[in-house]
């Protein structure tokens, strides 16, 4: 059986926020530019009309466009949202899942929530190729929708400091993206691995909770230790042992390209250049979409591959790795071939 | 192909402490019932709800990963598994859920040995009046397997919503949301016996399985909804049941709590497992360990 990324949805809002314009309006002066740290330029903004669940609903309707299958083939929707915010709540319960399923009417479909931080849709995305492998569904779509940005507001208030553990939070923009993964694909347009880890010894170091100091979500980063060598070492590690498990190894994949988690540039870099001396040799080039869109925490990835083959730099048979950077921290490779995916312009 | 329960553990009913820790006496009883080491574990999912602080990242199920110390860096402290978490939320029927997801990647990818956790806590860890479930744990080891366990899932769901909300609410709550939760209950138990009814009937149907040599476990804590739908089925209740019952509404944790209390049971006769939650959501699956003559 040969899975396969069989379409994919994206959906992201009009307002944009540039990141000058955020730090202008800090209390403090930051001693360095955080558009040159993390290639940011801007990022995209909901308004106040718009939920994680319509953020999600928009990008599983442009995949559905994009697909084959209608709402009532899906056999499976996992939804992955961090931030699962309707007006002013934030849901634990009912699933955004049940929510979605109802709106498009995919009333047959299984469906659940996954929670995994940054690393969500690639969590789903291993679910759902599991319960393809094993005969329990034949299809399914996998989407997020996020609202990060009100967690760069809550930082925006309450940065006193250059060493204050919110910095990161103004890195978010939001998005929704989605992707229907089905039983269909051949050797030319496969989901050939799909591998996630969690080393659990940094979990604590990036914390998602409602703040004490203004009313809003706040993400606490202990950056410097998450981010140390030892931290970044685990995902050449991983690399090494699940491509050699399979009689292989990273080079000799030949990946045109590699997605990574939306940090920034800066880590990127870092993160290859502490990979190439683990691994031995030069890294495939990256593909980011930072400049314009930010971190879209669970979303990136699939912002990065839906840009891409907008953008031509993607296409029919482009091979790729996609590498999850998560706080709990999880990391991974998820080798996936492009077969013919349509994309609204 | 199926998964085994090869232990289980539970967290005592305690209002006073909060999920994580629960979530953490429950895994460290149900694996020191076993000889299985914390570095074979493969998978740890957390189906938990509500959580201590209103945590949103990272996964709860990485925190509770990291409190275990299971896989904490495997280039410090090399490991036979690399395990990975991640939380899954279905409401009252995550368990449920869980287990058909588990079976599925311990089956796909070849791997041996998951841990699910379950279980909630109101956010400040403390008692609330206006939090209706109670705080515990419960937490069970499964393996794949080919003959025995648990198969023959499947799940419906109503197509408007009804059923327990829970939200933190920035509005209302401001400076006090990190340690406060609402709940909203919308549920017509009519439409949720019906509708149970309907979809168990239909599981039994599909996959030909007997009631009268069946018993029936439901998750579920309104004893008069769970004693219906036994003698409407004509089903004797688990052993577990009495025990689920009598300790009331423990959600996310019922089926882990009802599976623990029944594990004698399992080893003599096939137990429909049944999850009943927001959506209206019902879940089944068969646990069957022993081949029936």
């Amino acid at each position: 059986m040969t899975i396969r990324f069989e379409s994919l949805g994206l959906y992201l809002p009009e307002r944009t926020e540039t990141t000058a314009d955020i730090v202008s309006r800090l209390k403090i002066q930051t001693p360095f530019d955080l558009s040159k740290i993390t290639g940011i330029e801007r990022r995209h903004v909901s308004e106040d009309s718009e939920s994680t669940l319509s953020l999600a609903l928009n990008a599983a309707r442009d995949c559905l466009q994009n697909s084959k299958y209608n709402a009532e083939d899906l056999d499976c929707i996992i939804s992955c949202s961090i931030s699962r915010r309707i007006d002013s709540k934030y849901h634990f319960e009912p699933t955004m899942s049940i929510l979605i399923k109802n709106d498009l009417g995919a009333q047959q479909a299984m469906n659940f929530d996954i929670s995994n931080a940054c690393a969500g849709m690639l969590t789903g995305v291993y679910i759902l190729d599991s319960l393809i492998r094993s005969g329990a569904v034949q299809n399914g779509m996998v989407l997020s929708g996020e609202r990060n940005y009100a967690g760069s507001e809550t930082a925006e208030r309450e940065i006193d400091s250059i060493f204050h553990e919110q910095f990161a939070s103004l890195t978010v923009g939001d998005a929704a993206t989605a992707v229907i993964l089905d039983d269909c694909g051949t050797e030319d347009e496969t989901l050939s691995m799909v591998e996630l880890m969690t080393c659990a010894e940094p979990a604590d170091l990036c914390l998602g909770m409602p703040s004490l100091e203004t009313p809003g979500v706040a993400l606490y980063t202990k950056n410097i230790k998450l981010h140390a060598a030892t931290n970044l070492q685990l995902w050449p590690y991983m690399a090494k042992k699940v491509f050699a498990d399979v009689g292989s190894s990273l080079e000799e994949e030949h990946f045109d390209y590699l997605i990574p988690h939306q940090i920034g540039t800066r880590f990127s870099q870092k993160s290859a250049e502490v990979a190439q001396k683990v691994l031995g040799f030069d890294l495939p080039e990256m593909l980011h979409s930072l400049e314009d869109c930010g971190n879209t925490s669970s979303t990136s990835h699939f912002v990065v591959l839906y840009q891409a083959l907008q953008q031509g730099l993607v296409h029919k048979g482009t091979k790729l790795l996609l590498v999850p950077a998560a706080s709990g921290v999880v990391t991974g490779c998820v080798s996936v071939t492009l077969g013919d995916l349509k994309v609204s312009a | 192909m199926s998964i085994i329960i090869r232990s289980s553990g539970i967290s005592e009913a305690n209002n006073t402490i909060g999920y994580i820790e629960h979530a953490v006496m429950a895994a460290s009883a149900c694996l020191n019932n076993t000889t299985t080491r914390l570095d074979e574990i493969d998978l740890l999912v957390n189906v938990g709800n509500y959580r201590d602080n209103n945590l949103c990242e990272p996964s709860v199920a990485a925190l509770i990963q990291h409190e275990l110390g299971i896989n904490l860096n495997p280039l410090k402290h090399p490991v036979k598994s690399h395990t990975f978490s991640f939380d899954l939320m279905n409401g009252a029927c995550g368990m449920l859920s869980a287990l058909q997801v588990v079976h599925a990647i311990l089956h796909a990818k070849g791997l041996k040995r998951a841990l699910i956790v379950s279980g909630d806590c109101h956010p400040s860890t403390k008692s609330s009046a206006d939090f209706p479930i109670h705080h515990t744990g419960a937490t069970l080891l499964l393996e794949r397997s080919n003959v025995e366990g648990f198969s023959r899932f499947s799940f419906q769901t109503t197509s408007s919503f009804e059923g327990q909300s829970g939200y933190l609410d920035l509005d209302t709550h401001k400076l006090h949301s990190r340690y406060s939760v609402s709940l909203e209950d919308s549920t017509d138990t009519e439409n949720q016996f019906s509708f149970a009814k309907k979809v168990i009937q239909s599981h039994i149907e599909q996959h030909n399985i007997e009631p009268s040599s069946t018993k029936l476990l439901v998750s579920h804590h309104d004893a008069s909804l769970v004693n219906r739908l036994g003698s409407t089925l004509g089903m004797t209740l688990a052993s577990g049941m009495d025990s689920l019952l009598g300790i009331g509404n423990i959600h996310t944790a019922g089926l882990g709590f009802g599976l623990h209390k029944s594990i004698q049971e399992l080893e003599q006769s096939d137990v429909l497992c049944v999850s009943i939650g927001s959506g209206v959501t019902v879940g089944c699956a068969l646990y069957r360990q022993m081949v029936q003559s």
